[in-house]
């Protein structure tokens, strides 16, 4: 049993079928893609995924626990962290507390101990401050520690917002388009980040991403979403010879 | 305090050292505030009315520091705090008034000054009585509401018509039984409800002898301050859990629409208030101060006089929320107001953390009220009328977003400058008295223009000096 299933999803805004009978599993420690050209549908996947939109039909499974319709906080508390398309930092924070937040757990955090500074608050806000600078450390962000978040360059902040989704220590990473605007430098150092992540943590990855070059050197599998339809599942070279891609992308070749 | 520390781990006694040093200084600036205020009491400087300008000054900086939490840290904008002021005032004047006098006699005019705020017990049989009474009817009213909701599954609109059929069924039901002598046997909410008031005397009466004995237990320097401790605690825990109540359904709301929806609801609660005769209604609520001078013979705890406890809960109320601020549950706050959707996604429940400000802020509203009546010693509705929540807000506005130490700054000075005024004669020349009686008499024009400058200032400047948490560098690369 893989640890993500997700099985005929689809989901209908009025009229519009944004997403149709779409499935996906996802393993530990596996890196697979999500691509399409645009309005494919793909955020929308995972914006499903996620808790953001509830389906309208199909189920999702995590671990063997039903999360679909799950509210987007339970499905974090269940193990699905993500990044945004725009990045989502919390700007008037610094970057340590941007990662430190992910520690929070309103259930373990008591608003006494905060209030009266009890040892568990410093307990617990020692192992948050631990934890979050370990992480700024691996994505090499331990530097500006400081800094607030809003203030660094964009390919940092794209990195930041993947250390802050692994604070919440997920099984499954979800990232939406890691490398959008990023310059081809600051791509390989993220192609060889997601790498190093997923065998650090052992988690299973699943990223959107528009950059083929990228897609292709580091996901094991690809699903190809086209209007809302799934038109290919395969590893990368299947993908690449695909003659329903290819007209997806290009259009069709005239006859 | 940031700590930048090793990140090996420590040994457990580092917490319970780091622990009892945060909170070493609590007491020392307690017990600090306590003589200070002691010995102006005593003292024949400043005199009574500049002492009383500060307790004032005081109670505004619990206001403006609470409300601080809840518009500037976690960036709801609420226009309720002297509506939460006000259920704090209300309940706690009112359960010291009648409650606190040892064997009180509620035929006398006068109560006998010796036996005032000496009975904790039936202070907090009053607060008892109260929450029980509360929480039976809260818990139909949400029981009946939730069974509503279910009808849903049946036709979508079921819920909104029954509702409005309830709601009707309850204004009828209301008047018919205000229209007959006796109420007719029909109309069950209103019986319901003199059911709930009967349960309240009930549970007065009969747990008296149970507060008279837990009062004895305390010895005699200990019956005043721990009546007022149960009536700041009382009036605090009222107010949040009116908040509570408000919360839930309003904290959905966003923007201008909470605004409103506070607004609201701090308008109902002084309605409310006019309506009940055992709170005065519209003629207000008079009750027991110790205003009195303490003679410098007495015992510090006999010396029953207000100011250090006013002092000191400002002081506390400061500490508190700045802790709070400053721990995760408050970065969590903040994350909820900078990007609701990213935070949830991190975890982090935004209306749970919304509601963690909510109430607290409102707690703190209900101490300062709690304190504001046994100063004061009179209250009334119009005390807590809008225009009292828009000048908390201006408090906040004016120390800046997030601030906890320009709120505090702000309130000060909105409270004494308007005082200076007033009695410019002993300050300023002849020729500038009317004009400052004139600025003192309409400081709610220079309130709105001080508030339209700041906003024109602050979106040049951009938080320059307005925020506090602004001091880090902010050099690196574009953006």
């Amino acid at each position: 049993m893989s640890l993500l299933e997700i099985s005929h999803i689809s989901i209908e805004f009025g009229g519009l079928k944004a997403l149709a009978d779409f499935n996906f599993t996802l393993d530990r420690c596996e890196l697979a893609g999500l691509i399409g050209p645009n309005g494919a549908g793909k955020t929308t996947a995972f914006n499903i995924v996620t808790g953001v939109y509830c389906p309208t039909n199909g189920t999702i499974r995590l671990d063997g626990r039903q999360i679909e319709g799950h509210s987007p906080v339970s499905v974090n508390h269940a193990g699905i962290a993500r990044t945004f398309q725009n990045i989502r930092l919390f700007q008037n924070l610094t970057v340590l507390d941007n990662v430190a937040v992910g520690f929070h757990r309103s259930a373990e955090h008591g608003f006494f101990d905060a209030l009266f500074r009890t040892p568990k608050y410093f307990r617990q806000e020692q192992s948050a401050r631990d934890g979050a600078m370990d992480l700024l450390e691996t994505f090499g962000l331990a530097g500006n520690a400081r800094a607030l978040a809003g203030s660094l360059p964009y390919g940092h902040q794209r990195r930041l917002e993947i250390a802050r989704a692994l604070a919440t220590k997920p099984k499954i990473l979800m990232l939406d388009e890691p490398a959008a605007g990023m310059n081809p430098h600051e791509k390989t150092e993220l192609m060889e980040l997601i790498h190093s992540i997923r065998d650090k943590f052992q988690i299973g990855i699943w990223l959107i991403e528009h950059d083929m070059k990228l897609v292709m050197s580091i996901c094991q599998r690809i699903t190809v979403l086209d209007h809302g339809e799934t038109i290919a599942v395969g590893s990368p070279r299947e993908i690449q010879d695909n003659d329903k891609v290819i007209e997806a992308y290009l259009g069709k070749a005239e006859a | 305090m940031e700590l930048m520390m090793q990140t090996d781990s420590l040994p457990r006694a580092r917490f319970w050292w780091l622990s009892f040093i945060h909170n070493l200084w609590v007491p020392i600036i307690v017990v600090g505030l306590i003589c200070i205020s002691r010995h102006f009491e005593f003292a024949d400087r400043p005199g009574p009315y500049v002492m009383h300008v500060a307790m004032i000054a005081a109670i505004n900086i619990i206001l403006a520091v609470s409300l601080q939490l809840i518009n500037g840290v976690s960036g709801q904008f609420s226009l309720g705090h002297a509506g939460f002021m006000a259920v704090g005032a209300y309940l706690a004047g009112y359960a010291t008034y009648i409650f606190a006098p040892w064997n009180f006699d509620p035929n006398a005019d006068y109560p006998d000054p010796r036996q005032l705020f000496a009975n904790p017990g039936g202070t907090l049989a009053c607060f008892v009585a109260l929450a029980v009474v509360a929480v039976i009817a809260c818990g139909l009213i949400a029981g009946l509401f939730l069974l509503i909701r279910q009808t849903r599954k049946i036709f979508s609109a079921l819920p909104l018509i029954l509702i409005s059929l309830l709601i009707a069924w309850v204004v009828i039901d209301a008047r018919a039984a205000a229209d007959s002598q006796t109420v007719p046997a029909g109309c069950i909410w209103s019986r319901g409800a003199i059911g709930l008031v009967n349960l309240y005397g009930g549970i007065l009466q009969h747990s008296q002898p149970a507060s008279l004995w837990l009062s004895a237990l305390l010895p005699d320097s200990w019956h005043k301050p721990a009546t007022l401790i149960v009536a700041i605690m009382g009036g605090g825990i009222a107010a949040a859990a009116a908040a509570l109540i408000v919360g839930i359904p309003t904290l959905r709301l966003r923007g201008d629409y909470l605004a409103i929806a506070t607004l609201g609801f701090a308008e109902i609660i002084r309605n409310i208030i006019v309506t009940i005769p055992a709170l005065g209604a519209a003629t207000g609520l008079s009750v027991n101060v110790y205003a009195t001078k303490p003679s410098p013979a007495d015992h510090i705890f006999e010396a029953f006089y207000i100011s250090p406890w006013i002092f000191g809960a400002a002081a506390v109320t400061y500490i508190l929320v700045r802790r709070l601020a400053r721990s995760s549950i408050g970065k969590a706050i903040r994350t909820v107001r900078d990007d609701e959707i990213a935070a949830a996604a991190m975890g982090i429940d935004p209306t749970h953390h919304r509601v963690i400000a909510f109430v607290t802020g409102a707690f703190f509203a209900g101490v300062a009220g709690a304190l504001y009546v046994h100063l004061d010693g009179y209250l009334n509705t119009n005390s807590f009328s809008f225009m009292r929540s828009i000048e908390i807000v201006v408090m906040v506005t004016l120390g800046g977003m997030e601030s906890l130490a320009g709120a505090a700054i702000a309130a000060v000075a909105l409270t004494t400058i308007p005082e200076l005024l007033d009695n410019a004669g002993h300050f300023f020349p002849a020729a500038l008295t009317s004009q400052a009686h004139w600025l003192a008499d309409n400081r709610f024009v220079v309130y709105a223009l001080l508030v339209l400058l700041i906003m024109i200032a602050r979106a040049k400047l951009k938080g320059a000096f307005w925020k506090s948490s602004r001091r880090t560098p902010r050099p690196i690369g574009q953006k």
